[in-house]
């Protein structure tokens, strides 16, 4: 026995391999099993190695999609601001192109360097979550000077960051999907507002529908995430992709199915809009850009676009119409959120980034600057200076219906949206269309 | 001059003591001369083998290992970002019971078919007229122009492409426009976009083999060809009888290389129309892409990549057995 626990000190303090100590462990009449007991608390008895100090500052590095064409510029800024206050913390920025943005995070986490901390969007989160790449915020939000923030974000923004009861994200931004409208071609048809009902924006866009000048545009192709423009006329009447316990369908209803269908008329039935696929999401802004729209579907760093580009024609910014039936008027929107590896080497040195990059004054300038929306409540200055900006902030902002937090959200849209295309193209009724696309969704919600 | 000393009589001191004591002949055993012959041949290919080494590596590593990696794959969920779990055939079956994975093999197909045979016929034909002009001093500017566009990246030319079909202004639509046949909605319209998507490939393809061609063209020997015009035969049988048969073997390569080339459709779909409309313009790649980036089912594209390889490999072999057969 003496011999055994000899050679047991010996191997947990590695002198010898694994092979020897079986041997003597079979000499003592021991099996492998048994001698694990012994193996632990000998290494139990070890005294603890004091960490090494870090040599230099921690190296973190922060991956995120651009929102602007100075992003860059933009980041710089930020983190040399907040490596002036924390030294010892070098962050390493880097950016994903948003049409391989899958792509890239994929085969990021997959690496043996993950970035410590991603901006990434509701949408594709939870299947990261879902992977346990991320890490779970619990420890670091309980702080207690964390509490005051939380209380500053927006409750259902900050519960969407929320994926099956654990937290993974500090929500940062908003994308707010809404129309812009040309008042001058409004005003030239003797139109005095912006239609609030189906019925009047139909009656509006057969009165705008001129030569080469269209009514009305909207996405329809998958690439340009056409969804994000028919979600509001969805949510108006009640509907949504999953239901509340995300176990099937909320989409199958005769409401969305008119809703759906309105759309693809305005299309094929009133051509008022183009039809489904001639022009792109870029082809869309500039047709309208160039005073060839009356109303398009676009979005808040729009705005800042037009704004910089001054056409030459009065424009404006509304809500989506309510179709037949609706209980609501809402607008759609999707956020982004900071959210860390849990591979990360670093985790104290990222949250510190976390919470600096997502703090009011931080992440107001950020937002200023590129068009996009804040999800807190504690920036009333926002946008004062972009009249704009502040009533798409303060007035439209807040009608948000957002994404449904889902792991195969993004699947689902991919393989439901084709059915929704076919409807606009004319090939199938909206009824055809939303009942394949409900099995699809029903089928793909079993797996939550 | 030293008398050579008479061996035999030295031997065994008598003319009589016989016979020459030759030294017998050198005998190798089997197995030393197997050995001795390995030795030489191994000497000789040394230094052939230490050439190819680096590209053998690299050959292993990056794709071998890999395509044998991926094996193991299409029987497991997850394996990237996730730990990897053993889920048997399920994968197998969700790829061959898939309707859009059945879609996308038949739009690979048909856009395959579309694209070879149209650059084909068209960069033939041009490499034949310009064998005709080869010592035009204009010749040379006729080929740069023609392989230009085989330099432009993948992606920069759909860029370019997606602005060629625009239907307001794209150059397509101002010519069908001018033909009284009204503007086209190429990449929106679901019977159109699998033949704009060709056509791009036409337009980048066609400069590679003209060039192709054209080489063979200028390599064929020349006093066949005058034999034949000699004995009377014209222009046409002399095409049907001695320059198609001879030009046979760069047939087979062409074929060979555009099939695998043409089956790995993905730039061009992914930049110009992410699959759609509907399901329209996916391939097998794109659908690969897909599953794996955007759905993160890695042993649903491991499949679906194995699916590719055999659908690759029947064709290529079934083209070889056609395009060697000879004429009885």
């Amino acid at each position: 026995m003496d011999t055994l626990e000899r050679d047991i000190e010996l191997y947990v303090n590695r002198r010898i391999s694994r092979t020897q100590l079986l041997k003597t462990a079979a000499a003592a009449g021991l099996s492998g099993s048994a001698l694990l007991p012994m193996i632990h608390a000998q290494a139990a008895s070890l005294p603890v190695r004091p960490k090494r100090g870090l040599r230099g500052p921690a190296q973190i590095t922060f991956i995120k999609g651009p929102h602007s064409a100075n992003e860059v510029a933009i980041e710089r800024k930020l983190i040399a601001q907040f490596e002036k206050q924390h030294p010892n913390i070098k962050v390493n920025f880097t950016m994903y192109q948003w049409p391989v943005m899958d792509a890239t995070l994929e085969a990021g986490y997959a690496s043996p360097n993950p970035p410590d901390v991603a901006y990434l969007v509701d949408m594709v989160y939870p299947k990261f979550a879902a992977a346990g790449t991320l890490e779970n915020l619990a420890p670091y939000i309980s702080q207690a000077g964390y509490q005051s923030e939380i209380k500053a974000f927006l409750p259902a923004i900050w519960k969407l960051g929320n994926y099956r009861s654990t937290q993974y994200g500090i929500p940062s931004l908003g994308a707010v999907y809404h129309i812009f409208y040309n008042k001058d071609l409004f005003k030239k048809a003797g139109i005095s507002r912006f239609p609030e009902t189906q019925d009047e924006l139909l009656t509006a866009a057969q009165k705008l529908r001129k030569g080469n000048t269209w009514a009305f545009t909207l996405r329809t192709n998958l690439a340009d995430y056409a969804y994000w423009d028919w979600f509001p006329y969805i949510h108006d009447v009640g509907a949504d992709i999953l239901s509340a316990d995300q176990k099937k369908n909320a989409l199958n209803t005769p409401k969305a199915i008119a809703a759906t269908q309105f759309l693809a008329d305005l299309q094929n039935k009133y051509k008022v809009a183009p039809p489904a696929g001639q022009y792109n999401w870029n082809d869309d802004i500039a047709l309208f850009q160039s005073g060839r729209t009356a109303m398009q579907h676009g979005e808040g760093p729009e705005i800042l676009t037009l704004q910089s580009a001054k056409p030459s024609f009065n424009w404006d910014i509304a809500l989506a119409p309510r179709p037949h039936g609706a209980s609501k008027q809402t607008v759609m929107g999707n956020f982004g959120f900071l959210m860390m590896s849990s591979r990360s080497q670093n985790k104290e040195a990222t949250w510190e980034f976390m919470k600096f990059w997502s703090g009011a004054k931080n992440i107001q300038s950020f937002a200023e600057q590129v068009g996009l929306q804040l999800v807190r409540t504690d920036v009333p200055d926002a946008f004062k200076s972009n009249p704009l900006l502040y009533e798409l902030q303060h007035s439209l902002f807040p009608k948000v219906q957002g994404i449904q937090a889902a792991t195969q959200m993004r699947q689902i849209l991919a393989l439901m949206w084709p059915n929704i295309e076919s409807c606009y193209h004319g090939q199938v009724t909206a009824a055809q269309a939303i009942q394949q696309a409900a099995q699809q969704i029903d089928t793909l919600a079993a797996f939550n | 001059m030293a008398e050579q000393p008479d061996t035999i009589t030295a031997a065994s001191g008598s003319v009589d003591a016989g016979i020459i004591a030759a030294k017998p002949p050198l005998r190798l055993s089997a197995a030393e001369h197997r050995r001795l012959a390995r030795r030489f041949y191994l000497r000789r290919s040394a230094v052939g083998y230490l050439f190819i080494l680096p590209n053998l590596i690299f050959f292993v590593v990056f794709l071998v290992y890999p395509l044998l990696s991926v094996i193991p794959l299409t029987f497991e969920n997850g394996g990237i970002i996730s730990p990897a779990q053993w889920v048997g055939l399920q994968n197998w079956q969700t790829v061959l019971n898939d309707p859009i994975f059945r879609q996308v093999i038949t739009n690979t197909f048909e856009y395959s078919l579309m694209a070879i045979s149209a650059v084909f016929i068209i960069s033939f034909g041009l490499a034949l007229l310009l064998a005709r002009v080869q010592n035009n001093r204009s010749t040379g500017l006729i080929r740069a122009a023609l392989y230009f566009p085989t330099l432009t990246p993948v992606v920069v030319a759909a860029l370019i492409w997606n602005f060629v079909v625009q239907p307001d202004f794209g150059i397509l639509n101002v010519g069908t426009h001018a033909l009284g046949l009204g503007s086209t909605n190429w990449l929106g319209n679901t019977s159109l976009v699998l033949p704009a998507i060709a056509m791009l490939e036409v337009w980048r393809g066609v400069g590679f083999w003209t060039l192709l061609y054209l080489a063979a063209i200028l390599g064929l020997p020349r006093d066949l060809f005058q034999a034949a015009q000699l004995d009377g035969a014209g222009v046409w049988q002399r095409f049907i009888h001695l320059t198609l048969p001879l030009l046979r073997s760069t047939f087979i390569f062409a074929v060979i290389w555009a099939t695998i080339a043409n089956l790995q459709l993905f730039d061009s779909v992914f930049i110009l129309t992410d699959g759609g409309p509907g399901y329209s313009s996916g391939s097998i790649v794109w659908y690969i892409y897909r599953m794996l980036f955007q759905f993160n089912l890695p042993g649903v594209a491991a499949s679906a990549s194995l699916v590719l390889l055999l659908i690759t490999l029947v064709l290529v072999v079934v083209e070889l057995k056609l395009l060697r057969m000879r004429r009885r």
